[in-house]
């Protein structure tokens, strides 16, 4: 009778543990798509209220974090879905606090990227933002989103592509590609 | 190993650890040998660092706030919803959908929501310059007077000097269909610090609570209804004597 207990807490830390250390990607993957501090609050704390309900439903065999990751996508798109609002808030580039210390060669790059990032399309982005801000492997991100891990690289490769592109283009003088 | 189809890919790859030692390997002999290819991988890099930049870090004390409303001790439900109903009536302005006249907020709720607002009204308007502040401190007088009828309560303005602060000048601000306000305050480099102050309808008398969010400490303490929240990007040492001396001015 021991043995099952033993593996039962085991199991019980490991979930406690991963979730714990996923999140901060959370909350930034939440703030990515919201653009609002207390809305990403919201969002993690309705994904990981979700995740504990459904927690004998999570492979033990998978990392955790994506398993909350796909949780929090759903949460976001059930609730601005349902408001009939925008699926995706646009980035502002003087929102984030430190973004204020940096210098004007940088904003103005800075701003050739958020304003890149507006056109990006939404499969792009959406890849984009599981990597760079939810902290996910490429395999992990074709996991939640439910497509082959190339097409995770080919859409992050073209994502990075076009901000960098921009980036060059509005700020010419900053970067000598020769 | 991974079939790239271009040096997008590659790059990307790189710069997301998602390469194997031998992709990697043979990638940076190609940096090493390719000026152009190096340089676009600089780029991309730090183009990855702004994007960075976009997203803030949420703290550790943060994080563990988000999960404690989480415990299964405490009728987290029951509050969230309360929550989110003020949220939307927030949101929503005035208007709202009258979920506000239905549900009777949790007072608990309205101290952590004027911490949320304290907080989200320092970071507005200390990055403002010009229109830092509705009433500049040449007209204390006035400040006071009005925002003491708006308040209903006594408002006069903490002098800090001691403390090498100076008065900037307050501003009335919503909450909770109420009015509420915000004295600031900076120092002759231009740190800043602000006193909020909002009405709630709990009754109670507390000490100080310290809360850590980000670059900024925050010290919140009630009196009577009455809830103030002090912010700055300062040490808990530091905020302390300046907190007393307002709680000391206000009370």
């Amino acid at each position: 009778m021991l043995f099952p207990l033993f593996q039962y807490g085991f199991l019980h830390v490991s979930f406690d543990h991963q979730l714990k250390e996923a999140l901060p990607h959370l909350w930034r993957y939440g703030f990515s798509l919201t653009r609002d501090r207390v809305q990403a609050d919201d969002l993690v704390q309705d994904s990981v209220e979700r995740a504990l309900r459904k927690r004998k439903l999570w492979d033990q065999s998978q990392p955790l974090k994506p398993w909350v990751m796909k949780i929090l996508l759903n949460v976001f798109r059930d609730r601005f879905r349902a408001r009939n609002r925008l699926a995706e808030v646009p980035f502002e580039p003087e929102y984030s606090g430190s973004v204020e210390d940096r210098s004007v060669e940088d904003r103005s790059e800075l701003n050739a990227v958020v304003a890149r990032m507006q056109t990006l399309p939404e499969t792009q982005l959406q890849a984009l933002q599981l990597v760079a801000f939810g902290g996910l492997t490429y395999a992990e991100c074709a996991e939640v989103l439910g497509v082959p891990t190339g097409t995770i690289l080919s859409r992050v490769a073209r994502a990075r592509a076009k901000l960098n592109e921009d980036a060059a283009k509005a700020a010419p003088t900053l970067r000598s590609v020769t | 190993m991974t079939d790239f189809k271009n040096d997008e890919e590659r790059l990307s790859a790189y710069l997301d650890g998602e390469m194997t030692p031998e992709e990697r390997a043979e990638f940076e002999e190609r940096l090493e040998n390719d000026p152009a290819l190096a340089d676009r991988a600089a780029g991309w890099g730090n183009t990855d660092e702004l994007l960075q930049s976009l997203v803030p870090m949420p703290s550790e004390t943060h994080m563990q706030g988000l999960m404690a409303a989480n415990s299964p001790s405490e009728p987290r439900w029951a509050k969230r919803h309360i929550a989110a109903a003020l949220l939307t009536f927030v949101i929503g302005g005035a208007g709202g959908y009258g979920a506000h006249q239905m549900v009777a907020p949790d007072p608990q709720i309205l101290v952590v929501q004027a911490t949320m607002d304290a907080t989200a009204a320092h970071r507005l308007f200390t990055a403002e310059a010009r229109h830092a502040v509705e009433v500049r401190a040449e007209e204390t007088d006035h400040l006071e007077t009005w925002l003491a009828k708006r308040m209903g309560r006594e408002m006069t303005v903490p002098q800090l000097d001691d403390h090498g602060f100076t008065f900037v000048g307050g501003r009335m601000l919503p909450f909770d269909d109420k009015a509420a306000a915000q004295y600031m305050y900076e120092t002759p480099e231009g740190e800043r610090l602000t006193l909020f102050m909002a009405r709630t309808d709990e009754d109670v008398q507390t000490s100080f609570r310290f809360l850590k969010d980000q670059d900024l400490n925050t010290i919140r303490w009630q009196e009577g209804p009455w809830v103030f929240v002090v912010i700055a990007p300062l040490e808990k040492e530091e905020l302390s004597p300046i907190a007393t001396k307002m709680h000391d001015t206000l009370i």
